[in-house]
């Protein structure tokens, strides 16, 4: 595992990212690749952005899922490491931008309590710019509403 | 049976697309079937809405993505899956591959309904199919990939192999038009209709209008839709002093027919096109084409007996084409006859109707699944 006490910040430049529902979805705005992450890997998501050292993310993660701390932090290694490869966060610097870390195993209340364990996964999607230039929607342009006896009013 | 149809584009916006889903939504539910409907938000449309009975809600799938709001990412989501769960469908048909297909991958978890991919993009081979693309996912996750065409169909095999035991070719119907009467020729009028966009090529129609003025005087041309290359098209009509070409703007999809029974030949230059809904519609028009040979087209305009193919990009052999046909008038009328009863056999709304019924029942029952799945 990358060292318990290393911290990450999400690369704010290039990176959204919003939790809802026990899910978060991520965008790369340069690669415009979307990744989604839910049960643990949201957990994980939300608790690297918030600044917790990686011990403390893989010991919550133990705690909210009533598992092993060295599972934990053995499924935690892969995922972070393919948060870095794909360029979604970075080393925190000491005097980063980042809230106190806290050991605290609370999870989030945004994340729902769902407590059957999976190791983290990212899933990402890479291909929704290809995918649209295929055969772009044009919604800029100027079309008329198509409306004929029969059909119902807008609402 | 309970339909949940997801698409980005639907009524009541012209196009292809978005005038099949209406046919397909409000055709089923004529006969009998619980439909719904999800479509993208946008272009100052309500966010619920009603077609002929049918509920619609347009959620902002493309604020989420083509504007990158993630807050509008949650919200369409989540609705997404709040309607999966209150309708609960049978089956979910998705008429677009593009924006809502990535919400519905992300929101399988809120229905185990089998789910029907529509596939119509014509570019398809170049595609990246790996596990982590939205297209990998869906040709590899769908229950049933119907394609528009056999070309577009041939195109998603050679990408992924698997999707021949569970996919099929529905060509797409639409409601018979009155007989029209026999094509004119006297004078020659031309005639191309669809969106002005690059990839209809309809600058070689222009390039052919020029090259037909000195033996056919009296030959007019006029383009019917909007676009992004009207300008331009305008501009060349200008310079070359065309005063016989006119810019007639969007027609209604329920008119387009009869504004072709006015032509006498309808010209599709198009560089590339998965189904070629004008084609289709020329031909119930009973109308000749003279059509680019690209992906699909070959379905729709029968080589000699319902049109003329010609080599896409090539504005001389398009000119030979027409000037064959409205040279012609004996050849003209036989070809309209031969595209009408040509769409009758293949291109009836019903049936494209039945057809889909019976790629539901199948599903629903779990036929195709558990035979795809051997």
């Amino acid at each position: 595992m990358h060292g318990p006490d290393e911290r990450y910040a999400v690369r704010g430049d290039e990176v959204a990212a919003k939790s809802f529902d026990g899910e978060v979805v991520v965008v790369h705005l340069g690669t415009c690749t979307y990744y989604s992450a839910s049960g643990s890997g949201a957990d994980a998501w939300t608790w690297i952005e918030e600044g917790r050292k990686l011990g403390d993310v893989a010991a919550a993660i133990a705690e909210r899922y009533d598992i092993d701390a060295d599972r934990a932090r053995r499924d935690l290694t892969p995922f972070v490491a393919r948060l870095l490869e794909e360029g979604l966060i970075a080393p925190a610097n000491d005097d980063g931008p980042l809230v106190s870390s806290s050991p605290s195993a609370s999870p989030s209340p945004s994340i729902a309590a769902d407590t059957d364990y999976s190791p983290p996964e990212l899933h990402a999607y890479r291909d929704m710019a290809d995918l649209l230039a295929l055969d772009p929607p044009l919604p800029e342009l100027d079309r008329p509403a198509w409306r004929v006896a029969g059909d119902d009013e807008q609402g | 049976m309970r339909v949940l149809f997801v698409t980005d584009l639907f009524w009541p916006l012209i196009g292809g697309i978005e005038v099949w889903a209406a046919r397909v939504v409000t055709g089923l539910a004529a006969r009998g079937h619980d439909m719904r409907v999800v479509a993208s938000r946008g272009d100052g449309l309500p966010e619920k809405d009603t077609l002929q009975g049918v509920e619609i809600d347009r959620l902002p799938f493309r604020d989420a993505i083509e504007e990158r709001r993630l807050d509008r990412f949650g919200e369409a989501l989540g609705e997404l899956r709040r309607i999966k769960g209150e309708f609960s469908p049978d089956v979910i048909h998705l008429g677009t591959l593009g924006w809502s297909t990535m919400f519905h991958l992300l929101s399988r978890d809120a229905s185990p309904a089998p789910w029907v991919l529509t596939l119509t993009q014509q570019r398809l081979a170049s595609q990246n199919v790996a596990g982590d693309t939205v297209l990998g996912r869906a040709l590899d996750s769908a229950d049933w990939v119907s394609s528009v065409s056999r070309a577009v169909l041939d195109q998603a095999i050679e990408l992924l192999p698997g999707v021949a035991g569970r996919s099929s070719v529905d060509y797409w119907g639409m409601p018979a038009p009155p007989e029209a009467r026999p094509v004119s020729c006297d004078p020659p009028r031309l005639l191309c209709v669809g969106r002005l966009v690059p990839a209809k090529g309809f600058d070689l129609a222009i390039e052919a209008l020029l090259a037909l003025t000195s033996r056919h005087p009296e030959i007019t041309l006029s383009f019917a839709g909007d676009g992004p290359e009207r300008e331009r098209l305008e501009t060349m009509a200008r310079a070359n002093g065309l005063d016989s070409i006119a810019f007639e703007g969007w027609i209604r999809p329920d008119r387009v027919c009869s504004r072709m029974a006015e032509a006498t030949v309808v010209v599709l230059p198009s560089h590339q096109e998965g189904l070629p809904v004008v084609a289709i519609e020329a031909a119930w028009s009973g109308r000749p084409v003279v059509a680019s040979d690209v992906s699909g087209m070959a379905e729709v305009v029968s080589h000699g007996e319902t049109g003329l193919l010609v080599p896409a990009g090539d504005g001389d052999a398009l000119a030979r084409a027409i000037d064959e046909i409205v040279s012609d008038r004996e050849l003209a009328r036989r070809m309209g006859v031969a595209g009408r009863r040509h769409a009758t056999e293949r291109f009836s709304l019903e049936s494209m109707m039945s057809a889909y019924e019976c790629l539901y029942e199948r599903l629903v029952s779990g036929v195709e699944r558990s035979s795809a799945g051997q």
